[in-house]
């Protein structure tokens, strides 16, 4: 039979067969998923699989900072992440200072701006943040 | 992380007025908790943090028992997609001769920790993964063992595929070297495409392995775009077309030898047709490095751009006059009068060549330039 013809009745185009050599090969070496087909160990059609996320998940943590007894008299710093461009953040950051005005005025409030942006970090600022004495750092926007 | 201190708002906050945010936001209440949002931010800063928070530990949970089944092949597809370990599509069941089989597409021990990975660095915990771990999701995305040393290499970089941000961010993975013809990867005619066994099945990998292997895409939990994004299924598969590209492989500007596999990885918002910009020139005039730079300017600076050239068009380019990807980035870059540039750096401006030469398509997306690994250390 005509190659061409032959592939065709198969489904396949010459180019698609051309090009992907090992798709054939995949699919041969598998062949018990297909309905009806025996598996690999159980009998019955039934098959045991590997849990393809991790058995066991490990992750590290770091210690959080004491808390205050009192916000009085402490220094609480709003540091804007810079998520999206200050334009679109920092005003949340500032109502946030006029509540603290209002209804906590023993407290003082410093808006920061980060640099770089969201996923960068500023080690910089937080050393500027700990020389002038911030009791407190208030993080945000994220979106 | 659940214990860090996070007062969620009423969401969006941007482009808001201040009087609307003082309503929506600061007097109004966190919609997760239901607590007034500024006593809920005094409160936690005030609260005491437990004892064992003051520590530096190690957390483990528990993913599972190693296996499922025995069950009928059906059965455990319909268990993947409830248990949300997959792309909803139809997988290959990962049993254990075919994981064995897969393990042989890499001499590094199965055991041997890769990397890491979370649904946003810094965000949420940072999930660890092995070879062994990184062959089942290869095997269940229909990949064959000869490509698991690019997966394994992906998966080193530690970059999630499927990011938490509402952004609905997508990942480009760009391959350079001999590796490309040597597993059949498709670099000409709609090489970003469904049209290679191997882009298919490695994007798919990656795809698979960050919902598995770092807690990705888990919908409300780990995930929260807003429109969600096509391209997260397979990801942006690039292999270049070296032999066509009049200038240096990308994986050669980074560093890399010309003989080296390397695998680079870009995340953005994803690549579409530049025809479809107001920009695009198709006439006699057209002027590709103009038309690149004019497109350039209009997009956001947070992740610069990601501009994918046919090798017809990167020809046009040089023969314009751009006879290296550094002196048309030079171009690029500069502003047009004596103003700021638009980009931060030239570093977000990268080109790439793929596909065929049969017309003067090219593509471009907001994507920067994440990391870059060596595949053959993963051999």
């Amino acid at each position: 039979m005509d190659r061409r013809k032959m592939l065709a009745l198969l489904g396949l185009s010459p180019v698609l067969a051309a090009v992907s050599p090992t798709f054939a090969r995949t699919a041969a070496a598998f062949p018990e998923d297909a309905p009806g087909a025996s598996s690999c160990d159980s009998g019955n059609g039934a098959v045991s699989v590997l849990n393809p996320a991790i058995t066991t998940k490990f992750a590290e943590r770091v210690p959080l900072a004491p808390r205050l007894s009192t916000l009085d008299g402490k220094t609480i710093y709003l540091v804007d992440t810079d998520w999206g461009g200050m334009q679109q953040n920092n005003g949340i950051l500032e109502e946030i200072q006029k509540w603290f005005a209002q209804n906590m005025p023993a407290v003082k409030t410093v808006i920061k701006i980060k640099a770089g942006n969201f996923v960068t970090d500023d080690p910089g600022l937080w050393k500027e943040i700990a020389q002038n004495h911030g009791d407190g750092v208030i993080i945000g926007v994220a979106g | 992380m659940p214990e860090l201190p996070f007062t969620f708002v009423k969401s969006p906050v941007w482009g808001k007025t201040a009087d609307q945010l003082r309503h929506d936001v600061i007097d109004g209440s966190d919609p997760v908790t239901g607590k007034p949002v500024m006593q809920e931010i005094v409160d936690q800063l005030t609260t005491p943090v437990s004892a064992e928070d003051q520590t530096t530990r190690t957390i483990s949970q528990s993913a599972g028992p190693g296996t499922f089944g025995p069950d009928t092949a059906e059965s455990l597809q319909r268990m993947f997609i409830e248990k949300r370990m997959t792309d909803y599509l139809p997988i290959v069941l990962p049993t254990e001769e075919r994981v064995d089989a897969m393990l042989k597409g890499t001499s590094r021990k199965p055991d041997e920790v890769v990397g890491h990975m979370s649904p946003t660095p810094g965000v949420y915990e940072n999930w660890s993964y092995t070879v062994r771990q990184i062959a089942v999701n290869a095997v269940m995305a229909g990949a064959d063992p000869k490509y698991l040393p690019v997966i394994l290499a992906i998966a080193s970089i530690g970059k999630e595929s499927i990011s938490s941000s509402d952004n609905s961010f997508t990942e480009a993975v760009v391959i350079n070297g001999p590796i490309r013809d040597e597993i059949g990867l498709n670099y000409r005619i709609g090489s970003l495409g469904p049209f290679g066994h191997a882009n298919a099945t490695i994007g798919r990998a990656y795809t698979l392995l960050s919902i598995n292997g770092g807690n990705c895409g888990k919908v409300g939990e780990t995930y929260m775009g807003v429109i969600g994004n096509p391209m997260n299924y397979a990801n942006i598969i690039i292999a270049e077309n070296e032999k066509d590209s009049p200038w240096e492989p990308f994986s050669v500007r980074r560093g890399f030898k010309p003989n080296e596999n390397v695998v680079s990885i870009f995340e953005g918002w994803g690549v579409i047709s530049a025809k479809n910009s107001k920009h695009a020139v198709w006439s006699k005039d057209m002027n590709f490095a103009q038309e690149l730079k004019d497109i350039s300017n209009d997009q956001d600076q947070l992740f610069g751009i990601l501009a994918v050239l046919s090798p017809t068009v990167a020809d046009y380019m040089k023969s314009e006059g751009y006879d290296s990807v550094e002196k048309l980035t030079d171009f690029i870059f500069q502003s047009q009068d004596e103003s700021t540039p638009h980009f931060r750096s030239k570093a977000q401006i990268n080109i790439l060549v793929t596909g065929s030469s049969n017309n003067l398509y090219w593509d471009y997306g907001g994507m920067h330039y994440v990391k870059s690994a060596s595949i053959d250390e993963w051999s």
